[in-house]
């Protein structure tokens, strides 16, 4: 019923998101329509050509969609432009490889019969092999057309808007409703073009010509509305995680707190990076201990108002298992403030730019601690560490395992990269792990999330948030907090350093007050 | 009309065709007779260019037919094949309208010459409107026919027309192609391995083997006066059942000793028709008694026999012509 709710409170911008997702998808598949046809009917008369071609082509769909973003970001930039660019590779596949063998498979006696009353080339393509290869041709564009409304909802994450907006916010902010508010339309669409197309596919031998006509139309609007969209405008643009734009302590509360006046637009925190470097962004919103903002000579901007809560990392672990392992509290204790902010920078470093395993880092910065780290269990595990899928948490949790193994005689399994905190917290209360590195601030506000009195009355002192977050997750849900790990790993806005030093922004003050001169 | 000079055609450095020289004269039929591999299907496939020659030439009319545009050369070409090949995505209308339509002609002469052809060909006009998958074997093949005749083309090239049909619906589709008028003044060309049909529509006979002629003649010539022993064995098995086929009354009746009772029915018979069909039509009748009588196309001299006197006539005459060969 929430989502019911949810739905019908969010209906503007389930539209929105809906027409984004059209948009994004209906381009993409008029072009891979169109050119995978072409490309098809030209292997037909190349046949040599034809391995290669259709190999290389099925590449483009081996590649997983997250990755394919990932490749258009250097060379594309964000937005709509990659992501049509991303979709239409994928729809490029099942459209060239039908539309070659429909027109291959024709009866050769047919195509004899034809060529033996003088059809020219091109005349025994038009009256015979295409008509005849039609349904074969069909079914590739159907089939394309359905995988490419689920493929869309990815773009979302460079920032292509579509219904995936919901789904990866919902992921992040642990909230259900907002999930569903994104994939229900998503199945929709799906089973609405499955159904329109099985509709025309009945009697696709009259439509198919009106429809390729209209696709041509279509085709010649969307060039000219993108060479006429693309004037772009002075201002300067934030890429940030979704789970930073619609977060209350994210950029909701720092736009109030500052008084900023950004164009933001959604990025998938792994992508963000390049995004800023290559300049499709001027600003990301990245945390204080990622190793990348060296790499990528960023500049933290100093949060000169205190804006940002306080996320002291520690290990979260369910009360049952502490129960049943009571020695793991004396076993964490051992890491009690022990990494500082730059000592955990430095180790994302080591993994994101010099390509080194978390295990590895995990490792010697025990042992440069003094401890122990040669025990290495295989076998029945006794409890099961998880993580989030960025590098710090990584990092944590083979730190933990490291930890778990030598300084007591539990045996440690290994499950890694869960994306968002929510699905964390649900593997968590679900008993698929027993702890994992989270931070005092998202315990706060997306496990607790207390009223907004409580949270004012917290939000300045870490100590405070801290023992808040654990008293309330003990008698709430029967989670455990540990020993903090010492460092602060908060929210960040980043510049490219270079840019900030040129305008003389050292803080997110400057920054506001640098947009202002923009605009004046 | 067509003189086809030293054409050969090597695949993979095997002679499918080898050195073939032949002339088929205006409104001639040409039966390209052989086994499977014989290379007649090559060689007729070179008439119209659906394969290139890798040596030699053809004329059609005294002109190179490579000098223009195969697709030119093939539309004054009418071809039918073993598969008909018909369109499924067409109507049996739209099937027969493709060359004329290529040929761009008005939309009123097309459905004239569509109703013309279905008449033509004894099938009801209503089937106009159908789709290949409605039809009969049969009716497929008349419609494949038509479609190849269409555009009213002097030349005609047939590669196993009737192949795919069942053996009393190919006999049947046979007489009906043999008297069909419109094909009196075509030359054609036409691809066979059953025997019979070879001597029942082709004015010569072209037997290959091997991608080469191994005789090239009439019917009589090829059963009577065998060019070597490959063309003798090859009729060996059918040898007195073709002998039959080949001479026709008209053939017999300088040796037929004429007996007329001036009484009863008679069984008339065309002068033209072969001794074994006069025969098997007779078998059908058991009475030895009736009398017989042979005229010509204009139903001029009339001949009255008897059924035992044919045979007597039909000795004879096989006795002189082998004589004459040896």
């Amino acid at each position: 019923m929430g989502v019911l709710k949810f739905m019908i409170d969010n209906l503007g911008e389930i539209w929105e998101q809906t027409i984004e997702h059209l948009w994004i998808t209906l381009v993409a598949m008029i072009i891979a329509t169109l050119l995978g046809i072409l490309l098809g009917v030209i292997l037909t008369r190349a046949e040599k050509l034809s391995a290669p071609i259709i190999g290389l082509v099925g590449i483009f769909q081996t590649v997983p969609s997250l990755a394919l973003l990932g490749f258009m970001i250097p060379v594309f930039g964000i937005g709509v432009v990659p992501a049509i660019i991303a979709l239409f590779l994928y729809a490029l596949l099942p459209i060239v490889r039908n539309t070659y063998t429909g027109i291959l498979k024709v009866d050769p006696a047919i195509k004899e019969a034809a060529i033996g009353m003088g059809m020219t080339d091109l005349q025994l393509l038009r009256k015979v092999e295409i008509p005849l290869a039609t349904p074969i041709i069909f079914a590739g564009i159907r089939t394309a057309f359905v995988i490419n409304v689920g493929v869309a909802t990815l773009c979302a994450l460079i920032a292509a808007g579509g219904l995936g907006e919901f789904i990866f916010r919902g992921i992040a902010l642990n909230n259900v409703n907002m999930i569903f508010a994104g994939a229900i339309p998503a199945a929709l669409l799906a089973l609405f073009f499955d159904f329109v197309l099985a509709k025309i596919q009945e009697r696709v031998q009259v439509l198919i010509r009106p429809m390729l006509i209209g696709f041509s139309v279509l085709f010649l609007l969307v060039i000219v509305f993108v060479t006429w969209g693309s004037r772009s405008k002075n201002v300067l643009k934030a890429g940030f995680p979704s789970e930073f734009i619609y977060r209350e302590d994210g950029f909701i509360g720092l736009k109030k707190a500052y008084d900023l006046d950004l164009e933001t637009t959604e990025l998938d925190a792994g992508l963000m990076y390049q995004a800023v470097k290559n300049e499709e962004v001027d600003i990301v919103g990245g945390y204080t201990t990622d190793g990348r903002i060296r790499a990528y000579n960023l500049k933290i901007l100093t949060d000169d108002k205190n804006y940002f809560p306080p996320y002291f990392a520690a290990p979260i672990v369910r009360g049952a298992t502490l129960r049943r392992y009571p020695e793991l509290k004396g076993v964490f204790d051992l890491l009690a403030n022990k990494i500082s902010d730059t000592e955990m920078a430095q180790m994302n470093y080591e993994v994101d730019e010099n390509k080194r395993e978390p295990k590895a880092v995990a490792k010697d910065f025990l042992a440069s601690m003094g401890l122990k780290t040669q025990v290495d269990r295989t076998g029945e595990a006794d409890i099961a560490i998880g993580s989030k899928n960025f590098t710090e948490s990584y990092i944590l949790a083979q730190m933990f395992a490291i930890l778990v193994e030598n300084y007591s005689d539990l045996t440690v399994s290994l499950k890694l990269g869960f994306g968002g905190t929510k699905l964390n917290l649900d593997a968590l209360a679900g008993g698929d792990i027993d702890l994992y590195p989270e931070y005092s601030g998202t315990g706060l506000l997306l496990l607790i999330k207390p009223p907004q009195n409580v949270l004012d009355s917290l939000i300045d002192d870490k100590d405070k948030v801290y023992h808040y977050v654990k008293k309330k997750s003990r008698e709430d849900h029967d989670f455990e907090w540990l020993a903090p790990l010492g460092f602060n790993n908060t929210h960040a806005l980043l510049m490219r350093e270079e840019y900030a030093n040129e305008h003389g922004i050292q803080s997110i003050t400057d920054l506001s007050t640098y947009i202002k001169s923009l605009n004046d | 009309m067509i003189a086809v000079h030293e054409i050969s055609k090597v695949y993979n450095d095997k002679n499918v065709v080898d050195h073939v020289s032949f002339e088929v004269k205006k409104g001639e039929t040409l039966v390209l007779l052989g086994t499977s591999g014989s290379g007649k299907t090559t060689t007729l496939k070179m008439l119209n260019r659906l394969v290139p020659p890798t040596a030699g030439s053809i004329h059609i009319d005294g002109e190179d037919i490579m000098a223009e545009p195969p697709e030119k050369l093939r539309l004054r070409i009418g071809y039918v094949i073993q598969n008909i090949g018909l369109f499924p995505h067409y109507t049996v209308a739209e099937n027969i309208a493709t060359v004329p339509v290529l040929l761009n002609w008005e939309d009123n002469r097309i459905s004239e010459r569509i109703a013309s052809l279905l008449q033509l060909m004894g099938l009801p006009q209503e089937m106009a409107e159908r789709y290949p998958s409605e039809l009969s074997g049969g009716q497929k093949q008349r419609v494949g026919l038509a479609r190849a005749l269409a555009a009213d083309p002097p030349i005609v090239l047939l590669d196993e027309p009737f192949g795919a049909l069942d053996p009393i619906t190919r006999r049947q589709i046979q007489t009906e192609f043999k008297e069909l008028e419109t094909l009196l003044d075509k030359t054609m060309v036409l691809v066979t391995h059953d025997i019979f049909e070879a001597i029942e529509l082709g004015d010569r006979i072209c037997l290959m083997h091997e991608g080469k002629i191994q005789q090239i003649g009439t019917p009589l010539a090829l059963i009577f006066e065998p060019a070597n022993e490959f063309v003798w064995d090859y009729f060996k098995t059918q040898r007195f059942q073709l002998e039959m086929k080949v001479l026709t009354l008209k053939d017999l009746l300088p040796e037929i000793e004429p007996f007329d009772s001036g009484l009863g029915e008679k069984i008339i018979f065309n002068e033209e028709t072969s001794f074994l069909d006069t025969m098997e039509r007779l078998e059908a009748n058991k009475n030895d008694a009736f009398q017989i009588a042979i005229f010509n196309e204009k139903r001029q001299n009339m001949h009255f026999t008897r059924k035992d006197k044919l045979w007597v006539a039909f000795n004879k005459v096989k006795e002189k012509l082998i004589n004459k060969a040896n």
